[in-house]
């Protein structure tokens, strides 16, 4: 399976806040049969974020999860229209998700994740995130990371 | 030229652990620096520092959220800094070394 797909991404969307976005991903990843529980899923993403908040500043968070729920590693997008808050101190607009096998420890999925989030500092990287219509193009910028 | 030598580490390892190696590597080399960062990560250690990157290194900087071994970094220049705050704030890391006022562990 891929790693993305055209239902994982979420362009220039509404939601009220990051409880409905983790459930809207959620549900997206049980729907494509990548995920076996929704509400494990959730409850994993919650955890990470209790432990430090994954949000960068520039409205990026990045929630991931290393979840028993999770069939097989995906990434989902989703850009908002409005963005939401965060955590105490920070809004997202941009919010970038990884889901991966707990058992999984080292596959090659863990080596292009590691690839991907280095990308995410780069300027070009996030500017097609940040602007494109096209879900195609974002497919091809994470489906063409190579370890 | 100048040596840097680091370690990355966030709790779930598959994301901010290489966001805040790239971030250090990144502004290690606009200061000028050869740089390393061990990455402690879900897939395991990579890129792990040896003895010698230790010695070699003018100072080093620990990105972590999580327990990493210390002891090898006794008597180094040593900076600990919060994951995020290599992700976003590099520059005062940097900044900070520069002026040296970062203690010996």
């Amino acid at each position: 399976m891929n790693i993305v797909s055209e239902e994982l991404l979420f362009l220039d969307i509404n939601v009220k806040d990051k409880r409905e976005l983790i459930e809207m991903f959620s549900e997206a990843l049980f729907q494509s049969g990548r995920i076996s529980d929704r509400e494990q899923f959730i409850d994993d993403i919650y955890e990470r974020e209790s432990i430090v908040p994954t949000s960068l500043g520039d409205l990026l968070a990045i929630p991931h999860a290393l979840s028993s729920s999770v069939a097989a590693t995906s990434i989902l997008y989703a850009r908002l229209i409005d963005d939401i808050r965060w955590n105490d101190e920070e809004n997202a607009k941009y919010i970038f998700c990884i889901a991966v096998p707990k058992a999984n420890k080292d596959n090659v999925h863990l080596k292009i994740l590691s690839t991907i989030a280095r990308n995410l500092l780069d300027d070009e990287y996030r500017k097609v995130l940040l602007t494109t219509k096209s879900k195609e193009e974002i497919i091809e910028l994470i489906a063409g990371t190579s370890c | 030229m100048r040596k840097i030598v680091g370690v990355a580490s966030c709790p779930a390892g598959i994301a901010h652990t290489y966001m805040a190696a790239e971030s250090i590597e990144k502004a290690a080399k606009r200061y000028g620096y050869e740089v390393k960062i061990e990455t402690d990560g879900a897939g395991g250690v990579e890129n792990r520092l040896t003895e010698t990157d230790i010695e070699e290194a003018d100072a080093v900087i620990v990105a972590a959220d999580t327990v990493v071994e210390m002891d090898r970094f006794k008597g180094k220049k040593l900076l600990e800094v919060s994951v995020r705050d290599a992700i976003r704030n590099v520059d005062r890391i940097f900044e900070k070394i520069e002026s040296g006022e970062i203690g010996i562990y």
